[in-house]
């Protein structure tokens, strides 16, 4: 069971930003491994004290799902997800501290802020003391207002218990007497004993997440409260519930994209590398689900329910003085530029090539001599080239799926269709454009060797 | 070597039998749920595939009835959908077929000894069934239509005819007479019709093969023998109209300059003749016993007159390529087994042999010292040798052959088959699935095709199963081989969309199956 409480939607294109300046290249984040050490130190004593408070008969049912959200925290360690740098640390710091400084009845959570380098967008309490902002979701935002209402509903659901009210809740249904009877009875049932069974979790599940939803509204309204005390603007919560709403549209035209970055004039684009697959019963997979079972399934309200909810009493929590931005709009706009980069990187980092070329390629559009943006597409290209030779391509990009977003879904339709020779061929004169120009870059040069020896290998 | 490709409903069910439950002082809903994977296999529309299903029993709802779901995967492995209905709980799932709009299931009752055909829309309603009900001879007729002799990727008896339906085609057995039945059901109204050939059968024993379709006609090859066990079968060429089920033609393909047996058919683009291709034999030629000449292509008319014949003898034509002995052997590859022949979008043909042929058996001449005569092994032994393809132009004259080495397989002969014709032995090779050919795929255009087959080497750098391509597009060869190393208790090869394979690998530690779809190079 995975505690994702917020803002949990699925990765759309990015919305085009403007920067004053176009990078040349791009230098990854150092995280300071000394004080993320002591952040997972903290999370894993804070969990034994949590796990030895626990009393009663289902002790050892929710330890264990202390003990599941925990592992949930560590493999994000492991996986280097988590960011700790000087500069985004005291950025997040400053902007929680505005938070703070009027609203002392948080300061006492035991509240740690991190920063994730997923490229979903989404925020999430884990229940324990750890809220995680994702760069997906904090590059998709226009201001620090839209920032610190995400903090402030994050902070509610801990402020309000709703991680671990929610795990008791699931363990006190789960294991009460009434609901093992149950669960005993049909054990021993010969007939119609899974019907019986999808009807009791059907009602679990709808009490869960109706539940959720209720946490959801209830964080919304909280967060306001808050946000209010400080001097960042409300009207911004409604803006960033805006911005929730289409997020998960799907904008960047991966064709367009494809047909003009690899046409190079020795290999040219072919439009057989664009052949779509034939759909097959290209409909939802769960045809079991009720329209109105579907609503009851949700873990969210819709964003439009939200706005309706918080917008009759946005102004009376308004005021003139408030400002989209109080702590420093420089290092909010260089931020977001720096996470598109590391979500690029990060997604390169965990073999996640297909995801990683996506990325690589909507911030092509906008930094077209970008060194270091130029380097990853070669370098997936690269990477294509030698896992498709062992045989080994479906472990480093995702499959086309008619469930998934439409233009990643052309590009995943796009790898499937090149072959070994083109993902040599496409790699090595996409880099040979720029040969000259980043000559000096050794990380260029390097992936332009490789790529000129899988070429001429193949 | 027995082959690495094998029936995806065998391994669901291994699988299923692997599963344990976990005592627990306290239930949850995991440990009470119980499903039972009852088959799976391979959903093809025509000859490519184009996603899996597994079929569970999700329920039981009383003594004799079970509720059933039925799982579907597409050709990239992504669950698409669940189709929910209650059944019998003896039936099994023999056949998927898909035509662009419609799923239609082969159900078999083994039990009740019933063949159910039942069609599913997009939004998994179900849009028609028909049931038939079989004599316990026909029954034992599809059994053995489903054993061991069907190969990977292909569907034995349902097929799909464009976006027009399904045609099903399945041995019976009325009286004395071992016949066949075929049906063919309109996806798109209520409709269907049923050819029974026992009606005006002369002959003891008929059988039919689906051959492919035309807008307007179903094909088959069926051959016929007077007596069972003595006489000669006789290969003919049906052919069914669509709208009607009569029969349009039906012509000996015995009849000509020499014996035809089609393997395949072709519809030929912008005419609405039909292309044949399979291997010939002499006028008086004896096709279980004698080798065959070469390979032939007949051009027929919507009516069945043969409006065109060429003939590439393996002597001649072929053998300017590949050099035979008088006997019809390739040097060090012996006789060769044409598994399939199929034309390409531009205009060639190929046909995918393997070699064969007959060795003296130390084991066996061994045994039959040490036993008196009286060893159940032979003195000869099979071996299987190389891959060979031979390529044609779209006149079909022999534009090339090319052998793909692999390394040699025995396959030991029972006692008193060391002497029996190449093409007997080459039927018992395949019956025992000794070939190492596992599949061909191509796209329904035919625009390229991959051939796939397994073999086991034993060089200094790798020791284990590896399988191999041999793929063709755009106008090019290529080949291509997977070492099958895992760290999984077990690895399976299974056909996927075309140029790719599906890689399935057992974790047993885990309890975990994965499923990976590999690109072939």
């Amino acid at each position: 069971m995975r505690f994702i409480f917020c803002f949990l939607f699925l990765i759309s294109s990015c919305t085009t930003a403007l920067f004053a300046q176009q990078p040349a290249s791009y230098l990854p984040l150092k995280d300071d491994s000394v004080q993320l050490a002591l952040i997972k130190k903290a999370i894993k004593d804070n969990y034994l004290k949590d796990s030895t408070s626990i009393t009663g008969e289902n002790k050892k049912y929710t330890v264990n799902l202390y003990r599941e959200r925990i592992g949930f925290i560590n493999e994000m360690f492991d996986a280097k997800a988590f960011i700790y740098t000087a500069e985004t640390n005291n950025y997040l710091t400053s902007l929680v501290n505005e938070i703070f400084k009027t609203n002392p009845a948080l300061k006492n959570l035991g509240t740690r802020f991190l920063f994730s380098r997923a490229y979903w967008p989404n925020a999430f309490s884990t229940g324990e003391g750890t809220i995680v902002f994702n760069i997906g979701l904090f590059s998709k935002l226009d201001n620090e207002s839209q920032v610190i209402f995400v903090l402030c509903h994050e902070l509610s659901h801990l402020y309000l218990n709703h991680s671990n009210k929610a795990i008791d809740n699931y363990i006190n249904t789960l294991y009460s007497e009434e609901f093992q009877a149950k669960l005993k009875a049909l054990k021993k049932k010969e007939f119609e004993k899974n019907r019986e069974l999808d009807k009791l979790e059907k009602g679990m599940v709808f009490s869960s997440r109706r539940h959720g939803r209720q946490h959801e509204a209830e964080a919304d309204s909280m967060a306001l409260v808050f946000m209010k005390n400080t001097g960042f603007d409300t009207r911004e919560s409604l803006a960033c519930l805006g911005i929730l709403d289409s997020i998960d549209k799907d904008t960047y035209n991966t064709e367009e994209g494809l047909r003009s970055i690899f046409n190079a004039v020795d290999y040219p684009f072919q439009s057989k590398w664009l052949k779509k697959e034939q759909s097959f019963f290209s409909v939802s997979a769960d045809n079991n689900v009720t329209d109105k079972e579907e609503d009851s399934l949700k873990t969210h309200p819709d964003c439009k329910v939200r706005i309706a909810k918080l917008s009759p009493g946005i102004e009376k929590l308004s005021s003139a003085a408030a400002k989209k931005f109080l702590v420093d709009e420089a290092a909010f706009n260089k931020l977001k530029q720096t996470f598109a980069f590391e979500a690029m990187k990060f997604c390169f980092d965990n073999k996640l090539i297909s995801r990683c070329l996506y990325l690589a390629m909507e911030l092509y559009k906008q930094y077209p001599d970008n060194a270091y943006v130029v380097t990853s597409i070669g370098k997936c290209f690269n990477l294509f080239y030698e896992n498709q030779k062992n045989h080994t391509l479906n472990n480093i990009v995702s499959l086309p799926s008619p469930l998934g977003e439409k233009n990643y879904n052309t590009l995943l339709e796009f790898i499937q269709n090149i072959k070994l020779q083109d993902m040599a061929g496409i790699g090595y004169f996409f880099l040979k454009q720029f040969e000259s120009r980043f000559a000096a870059d050794k990380d260029f040069a390097a992936a332009f060797a490789q790529s000129k020896l899988n070429l001429n290998t193949h | 070597m027995k082959s690495t490709t094998v029936k995806l409903l065998t391994i669901l069910c291994l699988v299923f039998l692997c599963k344990t439950n976990f005592g627990q002082s306290k239930l949850s809903i995991e440990n009470v749920r119980q499903i039972y994977i009852r088959n799976s296999g391979e959903i093809m529309d025509g000859e490519e595939l184009k996603g899996y299903f597994t079929f569970y029993v999700s329920d039981k709802v009383d003594k004799k009835t079970n509720q059933y779901t039925v799982q579907i995967l597409d050709n990239n492995l992504n669950k698409v959908k669940d189709i929910v209905f209650e059944d019998d709980k003896n039936v099994a799932i023999l056949e998927a077929s898909y035509n662009g709009n419609s799923i239609m299931f082969l159900f078999f009752n083994d039990k009740e000894k019933t063949l159910e055909y039942r069609a599913y829309g997009f939004d998994g309603k179900q849009k028609m069934t028909y049931t038939k009900e079989l004599n316990k001879r026909s029954r034992n007729l599809i059994e053995e239509t489903y054993g061991s002799k069907s190969e990977e990727g292909s569907n034995e008896a349902l097929f799909s005819i464009g976006d027009k339906g399904f045609t099903t085609v399945f041995p019976i057995k009325e009286g004395k007479y071992y016949s066949y039945e075929v049906n063919f059901f309109f996806t798109d109204q209520r409709k269907q019709w049923v050819y029974e050939a026992a009606e005006e059968q002369e002959d003891k024993w008929c059988s039919a093969i689906f051959l492919g379709a035309t807008e307007t006609t179903v094909i088959f090859e069926v051959v016929k023998q007077k007596r069972l066990l003595t006489g000669q079968p006789h290969s003919w060429l049906l052919g069914l109209d669509i709208a009607t089920g009569k029969k349009t033609f039906e012509i000996s393909t015995e009849a000509e300059d020499y014996k035809f047996y089609p393997m395949n058919t072709s519809a030929i683009a912008g005419s609405s003749n039909v292309l044949l291709l399979g291997t010939y034999y002499e006028p008086d030629g004896k096709v279980m016993k004698d080798a065959s000449l070469g390979l032939a292509t007949w051009t027929i008319d919507g009516t069945g007159k043969i409006v065109s014949k060429k003939y590439n003898s393996w002597e001649n034509e072929i053998g300017k390529y590949l050099s035979l002995d008088k006997k019809g052997r390739v040097a060090d590859v012996g006789y060769i087994y044409f598994h399939k022949v199929l034309q390409t979008s531009d205009g060639n043909f190929f046909a995918i042999g393997e070699g064969y042929k007959k060795v003296v058996s130390g084991l066996g001449v061994a045994a039959n010292i040490l036993g008196g005569g009286r060893s159940n092994i032979s003195n000869f032994k099979i071996k299987i040798t190389d891959l060979v393809t031979v390529q044609f132009n779209s006149k079909f004259e022999v534009k090339g052959a090319q052998i793909y080495d692999k390394n040699n397989n025995s396959f030991e002969l029972p006692a008193g088959a060391g002497y029996l014709s190449p093409h007997t032995m080459a039927l018992m090779i395949k019956a025992e699935r000794n070939f190492d050919y596992d599949f061909t795929q191509t796209n329904k255009e035919h625009s390229r095709f991959s051939v796939g087959y397994h073999d086991y080497e034993r060089s200094k750098d790798f020791k284990g199963q590896t399988f191999n391509s041999i793929s063709y597009d755009g106008g090019k060869i290529t080949t291509d081989r997977i070492e099958l190393t895992s760290k999984a208790k077990w690895l399976r090869v299974f056909p996927a969309k075309t140029g790719s394979i599906m890689i399935m690998e057992y974790f047993k530690k885990d309890k975990r199956l994965e499923m990976r779809i590999e690109k072939m190079n």
